[in-house]
């Protein structure tokens, strides 16, 4: 990837926005959350945080130049190549990387992103071979985009269908094709822009929202920050990298440490209960916030979820499924004040239908 | 396409000063951003970035890069540069103008972001990349005119790799990504529509113009032109000594630039200033202080003073503030003279004094 290779400004020197730089560390901590969606007005950093968050995670056990990045312990869910090579007995090389960001940019073609014929075999050898897309690059790692709410609508169609199956199906131009996409969905919209469809939304784990600063002495604080890495970025770099390095090493500490945090009953119900409060459809959020509970405590080296770690979870889980009931007095509206203020707006009008 | 010899002299162009400093501060230092110029037509919008061109230094770029990549920053360089230095290739190295590219209102999205070269597909069976407009304009200055009209899927590819200096590819069976860093210039009539907020943002600068109506400049500009079309030539040759005149400032201001100082009283200022004008976002304080340091380097300055924080303000905020209903997008030029003139010299810690109210 091209851009990889610029200098990318660090993650652990964008200044405030604590919400956001913590939401994708949760994801990357426990990429089973199902991505983030961040919402803000323009110039918050939105794209600079997750670009930067490439540099920053966790490295993860990888099939050596497996396109689909297969896991060698997970024998279920390796591809079709790799299956082979264990049937006939030959051990998978493996090797550790970092996670990949993959961008996905407006302009990409269904082919693209799918995959599809490889033209060029076809012509030269007469076969049928399939090409990667985008998708098979993403499996195991995170599927960026920037803009999401400018996205084409049968691009989103495709990315939502492989994002609630794991799965990316292929049947077109002769080829018949199925492989993993496990991803990370992130994405981020300035919503002057024009809103999410409901659909697409519901696929993202969390959802934030995001402003800039207020505090005037941050402010300069950022203005001088962003001064000195536009004056020699390759200095400011290496002046971050400890920092860089202690982020990175925490997160991995947090990853490892996953499975063994525990949840008491008492929380998981108070998750539940959160939930019901906020009239989401469904059980995703439940779900998601537990998950995102678990990663928080990790985060914080706790052995046990606290409910100020449930609290923060509901705070990133339920803003974009948050429903608004017929019987305003039936739900708890001073608890969930601030939450409706920063309501997406198209759920707002849903409100005013009522 | 004209000859680019016989272009029309920046010096030339009559009054259009807020324009022609914008273009300058660009020239200056190419990290602004762009510029974005609102006006009506017939205001030398088209003449005056044409002619920049004319005055930016040469650079150097690989002779026979498609891109153009700069020879001396590896960081920057294209997917087959980096190969063939991998390779320990000696890269052949000539000197160009910077371009001016031109984005036509009807382009459409492959030759925008390049695509499969079919030509070379059918014949040779295999697949390449044909790069587009925003491979041409690496480097250089994309120039949209009429930036309000053009279509809004190629508005979001522009946004993408004009936010990252990168265009990534993917499309027809083509994975490629390659540099994409140019100065973006708009140019659009107000009268004709407005522009997105997210692609206004984009642009580092914003200045608003109107036709001159003082007579005797008006007469000026008819004679001078009358001139250029007769003997273009000639026109150019009495141009020569002031255009000579700029280009050195210009260079000047680039050795400069990297010696301004900025002191804290004056990033406050700028903090101050974006605060109480209730901007979105942090990108308005970063384009204060980026323009305000180029300003003092033109000026022949190694300090940044509140002179230049008012007219870098002026052209950071015009299109930055959140617009009200019935509001023309525009800056209040005395409210920011206000806060300027306001400010305590000494007051590093700021007092909330103000309560701002925020969209919710």
């Amino acid at each position: 990837m091209n851009w990889a290779k610029k200098d990318i400004y660090p993650f652990s020197a964008i200044v405030g926005q604590k919400k956001m730089t913590r939401a994708l560390i949760f994801n990357a901590i426990c990429p089973s959350i199902g991505g983030l969606l961040i919402r803000g007005e323009k110039g918050t950093a939105k794209s600079t945080a997750v670009r930067a968050l490439a540099y920053v995670l966790p490295e993860i056990q990888v099939v050596s130049e497996c396109p689909f990045n297969c896991d060698p312990h997970n024998q279920e869910g390796l591809c079709p190549e790799c299956k082979a090579k264990v049937k006939h007995g030959i051990s998978l090389p493996t090797s550790k990387r970092k996670v990949r960001v993959i961008d996905l940019p407006l302009g990409a073609t269904e082919d693209r992103v799918l995959g599809s014929l490889d033209l060029e075999y076809a012509i030269k050898e007469g076969k049928r071979r399939f090409t990667l897309g985008l998708l098979a690059s993403a499996n195991r790692g995170i599927l960026y985009i920037d803009e999401v709410n400018l996205l084409n609508d049968h691009i989103v169609d495709i990315i939502l269908d492989a994002a609630a199956m794991g799965i990316n199906i292929v049947e077109r131009e002769g080829v018949s094709y199925m492989h993993q996409a496990e991803f990370v969905l992130i994405g981020t919209m300035n919503p002057e822009e024009g809103e999410l469809r409901p659909q697409l939304l519901d696929r993202f784990g969390m959802c934030i929202q995001i402003e800039g600063i207020e505090d005037p002495n941050e402010r300069v604080r950022l203005i001088k920050l962003r001064e000195r890495f536009d004056k020699n970025s390759t200095n400011f770099i290496i002046e971050y990298q400890s920092h860089q390095n202690d982020l990175s090493e925490k997160i991995m500490r947090a990853k490892e440490r996953l499975p063994h945090v525990q949840i008491s009953d008492k929380m998981i119900q108070l998750c539940s209960k959160l939930s019901l409060d906020a009239l989401v459809a469904g059980h995703r959020a439940d779900i998601i916030m537990r998950k995102t509970a678990l990663s928080i405590a990790c985060y914080e080296g706790r052995e046990e979820v606290t409910e100020k770690d449930v609290n923060e979870a509901a705070d990133l889980v339920l803003l974009h499924r948050i429903r608004v009931s017929p019987h305003p007095h039936s739900i708890n509206m001073k608890k969930k004040k601030d939450l409706i203020k920063n309501l997406p707006v198209m759920i707002r009008s849903r409100k005013r239908k009522n | 396409m004209k000859n680019e010899n016989l272009i029309y002299p920046f010096t030339a162009i009559v009054g259009q000063e807020k324009m022609k400093n914008s273009l300058i501060l660009n020239a200056i230092n190419p990290k602004l951003g762009g510029v974005l110029i609102r006006g009506e037509k017939g205001t030398a919008k088209s003449i005056a970035v044409r002619a920049l061109a004319n005055l930016l230094p040469e650079i150097d770029v690989v002779a026979d890069c498609k891109f153009g990549c700069n020879p001396h920053k590896r960081a920057s360089m294209c997917q087959e540069c980096t190969n063939r230095l991998e390779r320990r290739e000696e890269l052949p190295i000539k000197k160009r103008k910077t371009r001016v590219v031109e984005l036509p209102v009807g382009s459409t999205e492959d030759r925008v972001i390049g695509t499969l070269d079919i030509e070379h597909a059918i014949k040779k069976g295999e697949k390449r990349f044909e790069p587009g407009v925003l491979a041409e304009a690496n480097r250089g200055i994309l120039y949209v005119d009429e930036v309000n009209l053009l279509d809004d899927h190629i508005v979001d590819v522009l946004l993408d790799s004009a936010a990252m200096g990168v265009n990534v590819v993917e499309r027809e069976g083509v994975s490629y990504s390659h540099p994409a860093e140019f100065i973006l210039i708009g140019t659009m009539n107000p009268e004709e529509g407005e522009l997105r907020p997210q692609l206004l943002d984009r642009f580092g600068l914003c200045v608003h113009i109107e036709g001159i109506a003082d007579l005797d400049q008006r007469v000026e500009i008819v004679k001078r032109r009358a001139f250029y079309e007769q003997d273009p030539a000639g026109f150019q040759k009495t141009w020569k000594e002031e255009e000579e005149k700029i280009r050195k400032a210009i260079i000047r201001a680039r050795e400069l630039l990297g010696q301004v100082n900025i002191s804290d009283e004056i990033l406050y200022l700028i903090a101050q200033i974006a605060l109480d004008m209730n901007v979105d976002g942090h990108r308005a304080d970063i384009m204060m202080m980026k323009a305000s340091i180029t300003l003092a380097s033109f000026n022949g300055r190694r300090e940044v003073l509140k002179e230049d924080v008012q007219s870098a303000a002026d052209m950071a905020l015009q299109h930055r503030m959140r617009r009200k209903p019935f509001h023309k997008p525009g800056v209040e030029e005395e409210k920011i003279a206000g806060i300027i003139s306001h400010a305590h010299p000494h007051r590093h810690e700021y007092v909330h004094t103000h309560s701002h109210s925020h969209k919710t």
